[in-house]
């Protein structure tokens, strides 16, 4: 859930509200709104603005768990061309290339207290159709992943047999020597935070396993390489966040539980929820160990009582030329394949499918839901599959894809069922923490 | 009842306010808000709506533009509307009262109402700023005027 503030938030959950939308381009002033601010008493130091916006729809993100990976946002703003002022200001300037944000505020709050809902690139400018304004389109940062590298970070020589670029470490101690050093970005690019939460020992992801080591001897593109090669094998996804800060999320829950950040329910759904299932999955396999010449260790895992209900469904293939025996990755690949049966392959016998996966249209005042967010879903109509009862109640979902439309004020989700519901986390840290559970639970 | 009038600015240098006083008033003078919404309905029946605005717009038809007289200056004023350039809409032309408005027409249709007399009607959205008035009461006010009971 992305960050907001209470001026803002008292606006935001009002039935009744006029969303004002600001879209800013670094280095330049005007900034461009939707509304005059001064008419909306927008009250604090107003920037320079020109009321030029149309409202947009916004920037789609989505994710794919099983695949490690993360569809690139892209955001288009129109802006209503004064007299060629934009005109003037697209043929002098190299606008392309700089961070743009889009907040959203509303009458009367403070300009400080507008809420950044993307912070992106710059990467094309066209006139709109009539030429009556112009488009600015940007793409999230995670097009900073899409560069190659062949050269070694610590040399700038060509990556070869003899000049290899050694990576290990957690998947986020790789992604960011990548981040930092391979690609020679800036720290505030990376939310590490959350990247530090991941590996913290309260996590226990990696206390006892550190399975990746890789040796790279040729060009490699980096966001080809972090989804397929690490976050697919460790069960990890990339994520923007509003701020444009690159984060992980682990398809695991953290060790303390879930923790819902906003209950999805008949108040504030616009249709009923539609009702998919994701495909059976009840064979994994990891091929591994290897050290320049293909994998050398394959481990298959079965699910047996999907495969004798199901037959056998999916199979799912994860490579990684970085995981390595020696460093404990047969137990690694062993918990993985566990937890991807527990929730993709169908069972347990309640379930009778698999993974819910559910399509909501929201209120547009649950725009502060972010992608990987924990969130709870109620709704009376809706039939309980696991049950066959009428009606659910704070059934746990993940948001993974989250597509808003604030040109129509509405807001689009894909929410996966998590099939945590009701269960325990494994501990609870202090003051009021009860033992550890790990053995029992199947949060930690 | 004093008639509204019009300024804008020439294109031509100097620059100078061009002034298109109304020499016979307008007719079916309304003003309206239209306003540009969108209204969720949720299952249970709660209602949530997003407002992008409130458009206030001016809709007058003048009857009796008389060629060799004051056609000539609404032909001069439309030209420049049709740009969708700004102006200043005073509804009393008496007083200080005005608006910034655009045309919201795409033509400028004459209709023959008598020799050398043609009627046409003329649709003004008012630019939401600071010189906007509050509601369509405001104008009708001016329009009136009343503007001492506002």
């Amino acid at each position: 859930m992305i960050s907001t503030n209470p001026e803002w938030d008292i606006r935001n959950i009002d039935l009744a509200k006029k969303p004002i939308y600001a879209f800013t381009i670094s280095g330049q002033t005007p900034i461009y709104t939707t509304h005059d601010l001064t008419c909306e008493n927008i009250t604090g130091t107003l920037p320079g603005y020109r009321p030029w916006l149309k409202t947009p729809r916004g920037a789609t993100q989505s994710v794919d768990i099983l695949a490690g990976s993360s569809s690139i946002g892209e955001l288009e703003c129109e802006i209503i061309d004064q007299d060629g002022a934009l005109r003037t200001l697209v043929g002098s300037t190299d606008l392309e290339g700089s961070t743009v944000t889009l907040a959203v505020g509303y009458p009367g709050i403070a300009c400080s207290n507008f809420v950044v809902l993307h912070t992106y690139t710059l990467y094309k400018i066209l006139p709109a159709r009539n030429y009556t304004g112009w488009l600015f389109r940007a793409r999230d940062n995670q097009l900073k992943l899409k560069r190659t590298v062949y050269q070694h970070p610590n040399n700038s020589y060509p990556l070869d047999e003899s000049n290899p670029l050694i990576l290990q470490g957690t998947p986020a101690e790789i992604f960011q020597a990548l981040y930092f050093w391979a690609l020679n970005r800036p720290v505030a690019e990376l939310d590490r935070s959350i990247l530090t939460a991941l590996d913290a020992a309260t996590e226990g992801l990696y206390n006892t396993v550190r399975p990746f080591w890789f040796q790279l001897t040729e060009a490699f593109e980096v966001k080809q390489f972090l989804e397929s090669e690490i976050f697919k094998p460790a069960g990890l996804y990339p994520v923007i966040d509003n701020l444009g800060r690159l984060s992980l999320r682990s398809f695991r829950p953290p060790a303390a539980g879930p923790n819902p950040v906003f209950t999805f329910s008949a108040d504030n759904m616009v249709m009923l929820p539609e009702i998919d299932r994701m495909p059976i999955l009840n064979e994994i396999v990891f091929k591994l160990d290897d050290y320049g010449d293909g994998p050398q260790t394959q481990l298959v895992y079965i699910e047996a009582t999907s495969l004798s209900t199901y037959g056998r469904a999916g199979q799912h293939v994860i490579q990684s030329k970085g995981l390595r025996t020696v460093l404990g990755a047969q137990a690694w690949c062993e918990e993985l394949a566990n937890r991807l049966f527990r929730r993709f392959a169908g069972t347990p016998a309640a379930l009778r499918g698999g993974a819910p996966v559910l399509r909501i249209e929201a209120f547009l005042l649950t725009l502060p839901v972010w992608l990987g967010d924990y969130v709870y879903l109620s709704h009376p109509l809706m039939p309980d599959i696991l049950t066959g009862a009428k009606g659910l109640t704070n059934r746990l979902f993940e948001v993974i894809d989250r597509e808003p439309d604030f040109a129509a004020g509405r807001m689009r989700y894909r929410l996966l069922d998590t099939g945590l519901t009701g269960l325990q986390a494994a501990h609870n840290w202090a003051p009021s923490g009860r033992d550890f559970v790990i053995e029992q639970s199947e949060i930690y | 009842m004093p008639f509204p009038k019009l300024v804008y600015t020439s294109t031509t240098f100097p620059f100078t306010p061009t002034t298109l006083p109304f020499t016979r008033g307008p007719i079916n003078f309304s003003v309206g808000w239209k306003s540009r919404l969108h209204d969720n309905l949720a299952t249970s029946g709660l209602r949530e709506r997003v407002v992008e605005a409130h458009d206030l717009l001016i809709a007058f038809t003048m009857p009796a533009l008389r060629v060799a007289d004051d056609l000539a200056h609404w032909t001069a004023f439309m030209s420049w509307a049709l740009d969708g350039k700004q102006f200043d809409f005073y509804p009393d032309g008496s007083v200080g009262t005005y608006y910034h408005c655009v045309s919201d027409d795409d033509a400028f249709d004459l209709t023959r109402t008598a020799p050398g007399q043609y009627s046409a009607t003329f649709k003004f959205r008012i630019v939401p700023d600071s010189q906007a008035p509050g509601g369509p009461d405001d104008i009708l006010g001016a329009f009136y005027g009343l503007e001492w009971m506002l």
